[in-house]
């Protein structure tokens, strides 16, 4: 199954099959966007994994000595999974306790992280991704370094490979 | 750890929905009741195992309320005692079977405390170490 197929049977699983395709004429990237408290975060398809819905939030296991972003680990298949806060390590407020849906990307490794909503699977036209700046944190603590315009919202496209070498998880 | 049959022997600790699982090479004693290891023994680190453990609730040991007690096998001079209420059995896991947790999560633990799981009937078994938690102490 190729990965874009993959993906949509997985957004299909989590209950969102929404998919739009920009009308575009150059290189596009597919990002999946979901919503982290109050933003809008993408998520390139490289970089995903798995969505789902979590059946119990009691299957995510806490950890003693551990810092707060990670939240726990759950287990997915008989393999282990960290749980990671996104939205702590992002600096976005906390994360919604009643959180259940899960993604799980993987570059080093796998790592999950609760959304509040899956929202779309969008094709973006790499001359719509706009270079972000922040000022406010530190250059290595900066991990959405792109934005998108989404149904008139601005959509912050996590760094993966700068998330994975940052020191949250490196 | 034996080896030979590739099985590891584990005291499993439950009680408040907590199931840990101790490898019995790092246990130098069990005691049902923690009174009866007498008033003489001072170990260098004592805990509570209820306390260390996230969504753990100590119930403060009430009165009168009889507390086991997992003497630790002494390394370099330092004492472990781990006391807890639940019910405590032993096991012999398959090491194959065990899920290990990924390397970043062993990196994050300051000090490492759980190091795999189990699952067995009944749900996940953490396997869990006390080892860096009596020589380094909790961060």
């Amino acid at each position: 199954m190729g990965g874009k197929d993959r993906i949509e049977k997985l957004l299909k699983a989590a209950g969102s099959e929404k998919r739009t395709t920009a009308a575009t004429t150059g290189i596009t990237k597919e990002f999946l966007i979901v919503s982290v408290g109050e933003a809008l975060l993408g998520l390139h398809i490289e970089y995903l994994r798995e969505v789902f819905d979590l059946p119990d939030r009691g299957d995510v296991i806490p950890l003693p000595f551990v810092p707060p972003y990670l939240v726990g680990v759950i287990n997915v298949r008989g393999e282990i999974v960290p749980v990671l806060a996104l939205s702590d390590i992002l600096g976005l407020g906390e994360t919604p306790a009643g959180s259940l849906k899960m993604v799980i990307i993987d570059q080093k490794f796998k790592a999950a992280f609760p959304v509040r909503e899956i929202i779309d699977l969008k094709a973006i036209d790499v001359k719509e991704l706009r270079s972000v700046k922040d000022p406010t944190r530190k250059t290595e603590d900066h991990m959405l370094t792109q934005e998108f315009s989404y149904e008139g919202k601005t959509v912050g496209v996590i760094d993966v490979l700068k998330l994975y070498s940052s020191r949250f998880l490196a | 750890m034996d080896e030979r049959s590739g099985m590891l022997d584990i005291f499993t600790i439950t009680g408040e929905g907590l199931r840990v699982g101790v490898d019995s090479a790092e246990i130098e004693r069990v005691a049902s009741d923690v009174s009866s290891l007498g008033g003489d023994r001072s170990p260098d680190r004592a805990y509570r195992l209820e306390e260390l453990l996230p969504g753990g609730r100590a119930n403060g040991g009430a009165a009168g309320a009889r507390v086991s007690a997992l003497v630790l096998k002494s390394e370099d001079g330092r004492n472990g005692l781990v006391t807890f209420d639940g019910v405590m059995d032993v096991m012999s896991i398959p090491i194959p079977r065990i899920m290990p947790v990924p390397d970043f999560v062993r990196r994050a633990q300051k000090p490492l405390f759980v190091w795999g799981f189990y699952a067995a009937a009944g749900g996940l078994i953490a396997l869990v170490t006390f080892h860096y938690l009596v020589m380094e102490g909790a961060a």
